[in-house]
């Protein structure tokens, strides 16, 4: 039997807790011999759990008590601990698919040549909802220039293998390097024709406001387009996504997997057509829902927000841009 | 964002999915593993303990055992491709999980210079390790039956219980079809039981 038990009782238990918010906390602790304890130590921190490696953080940690207990003690040490505000060091209790974050009080006493005891408790820690503010639409448009992607970037890199193989093989197997050389053809007719579609297009500019949206609040993804002549539209699609990643094990054993928790997506300007000379301005609100994640980053887990485009020119495939989010709880604008 | 422990694992009388990844020392306390006289081995002079098994057979979680349990004090290596080589030979054992991660000369040269070693590899690397002159004890690693697979089941269930109440069972078919179909690829078989419990907490309450 051990020489020293921990039990730790909260004494202004609540569902949830919110940033500010004072946890009393009684640790108790009996003894049934001398026991030498160099620091009782509590701790109020998180920890990841899920299919990903475990991450931790530690909000504070305080000593109670270190020295000598006397058989059959049994002491109280009284504390008050504080909830500090969130923020990505600092994530919110979360229950997800892949991650889970739990907020933990946990006693520990230090004792020299013995297993630690500990004894621990879970508390919920929920965000300030009121400071959600209302959206401010912006007086000019935050969109910044991007450029569309297709495969193209694939095609160039098979088409350079395909180029290198043909020429080695023209020694060997003069069949194969031709083979090889009309696969390089195809791969760089195709990069042209992505080519002339982005001259087409012309300019695009892609932008989100606010800088940081919040959950629960509004954001908007902005769409300029000014072709430089007379331009078909298929459509405008915008995406919002959330997606949980979490990394398991190491190495070769590494694996990451991947859950989205929340998609929406909005077309607009179909069947669009825009003259030579006219800007097409778009504008997709969006609405993050108050039940999903902020972005959260530690080394094995996070929740990654993203707004992506999909420009589609009727008769072509659609060319694609994309911006990561940061999504917290306060919708403030960085300046 | 809205919610409590009453919409979480905490309703089907569990803390959290008993099957998610679990933390080294977690690991070593929950290993359902047999030690043996595996440490009584490696105390010998000039000794190698290798634990020979493919991906997610429980080779990291028995050196891992063995370390906490009988050498808590030595360093425990986790070795990643492109590593460099690991100081060794300052103790009177070095464990060193994933050992083909150093390609052969650093290989041999770590044999050259520890006292006695205890690593995980996929492949059987024991002609070279005899070659350094170590006295080789190669161990399969894999769980040998259903019986062993309900005993970590069991022991993770039972680790992740909140105490309030009996948490829901997977159908006594489950485990059968799940060993059939892997047989001891455990990973692969907790990664689907993390599945199921994450549907049960969401269809239970």
């Amino acid at each position: 039997m051990a020489k020293c038990n921990l039990s730790l009782e909260i004494a202004n238990p609540k569902e949830q807790y919110v940033p500010g918010d004072t946890v009393d906390v009684i640790v108790h602790v009996d003894t049934t011999d001398s026991v030498q304890c160099k620091d009782l130590a509590l701790e109020l921190g998180w920890r990841t759990h899920g299919t990903g490696n475990r991450d931790i953080g530690t909000a504070l940690t305080q000593t109670l008590f270190a020295g000598q207990w006397s058989p059959g003690e049994d002491e109280s040490y009284r504390a008050q601990v504080t909830i500090p505000e969130l923020s990505a060091g600092f994530p919110a209790t979360y229950h997800g698919r892949h991650i889970n974050v739990d907020w933990h009080l946990q006693a520990r006493a230090d004792i020299p040549w013995a297993i630690d005891p500990k004894a621990e408790a879970r508390i919920f820690v929920s965000p300030n909802t009121q400071d959600v503010p209302d959206y401010e639409y912006p007086g000019i448009w935050p969109t910044e220039p991007v450029k569309l992607a297709g495969n193209s970037g694939c095609l160039v890199a098979l088409m350079i293998f395909t180029t290198v193989g043909g020429t080695v093989a023209l020694f060997y197997h003069p069949l194969v390097a031709v083979a090889c050389y009309v696969v390089a053809a195809i791969a760089l007719a195709f990069v042209l024709k992505e080519k002339a579609l982005r001259e087409r297009i012309g300019e695009v500019g892609f932008g989100v406001s606010p800088d940081r949206p919040a959950i629960g609040g509004e954001l908007h993804g902005f769409v300029q387009i000014s072709p430089p002549g007379r331009l078909d539209m298929e459509s405008v699609t915008m995406t919002l996504t959330g997606t949980e990643v979490a990394v398991s094990g190491s190495g070769t054993q590494q694996s990451t997997h991947r859950h989205v928790t929340f998609t929406q997506s909005a077309t607009q300007a179909e069947h669009h057509t825009i003259e030579s000379g006219d800007l097409l301005e778009l504008d997709f609100p969006f609405q993050v829902p108050v039940d999903q994640p902020p972005s959260f980053k530690a080394d094995n887990n996070r929740v990654e927000w993203a707004l992506s485009m999909e420009v589609t020119v009727l008769g072509a495939k659609g060319l694609l841009a994309g911006k990561e989010l940061t999504v917290g709880w306060e919708g403030r604008r960085e300046n | 964002m809205p919610g409590s422990f009453a919409t979480s694992f905490d309703r089907i009388h569990l803390r959290w999915n008993p099957f998610g990844e679990l933390d080294p020392e977690e690991r070593s306390a929950l290993a359902c593993v047999e030690l043996g006289d595996h440490g009584d081995f490696l105390r010998g002079p000039r000794r190698v303990l290798q634990l020979v098994a493919d991906h997610g057979r429980g080779k990291s979680t028995l050196l891992l055992a063995l370390h906490r349990r009988e050498f808590g004090a030595v360093p425990y290596t986790q070795l990643h491709a492109g590593d460099p080589r690991p100081e060794v030979g300052a103790h009177p054992v070095d464990f060193v999980d994933s050992i083909e991660n150093l390609g052969f000369w650093g290989r041999r040269r770590m044999y050259q210079r520890a006292q006695s070693l205890a690593c995980t590899t996929h492949r059987d690397l024991s002609r070279e390790m005899r070659w350094a002159g170590l006295s080789v004890r190669t161990i399969r690693v894999g769980i040998e039956s259903r019986g062993d697979l309900e005993r970590i089941v069991h022991g993770r269930i039972q680790y992740a219980r909140t105490g309030t109440g009996e948490p829901p069972a997977l159908p006594p078919s489950r485990l059968a079809e799940l060993y059939a179909e892997h047989r001891d690829d455990v990973r692969t078989i907790e990664h689907q039981l993390y599945l199921d419990y994450q549907r049960l907490k969401e269809t239970h309450g």
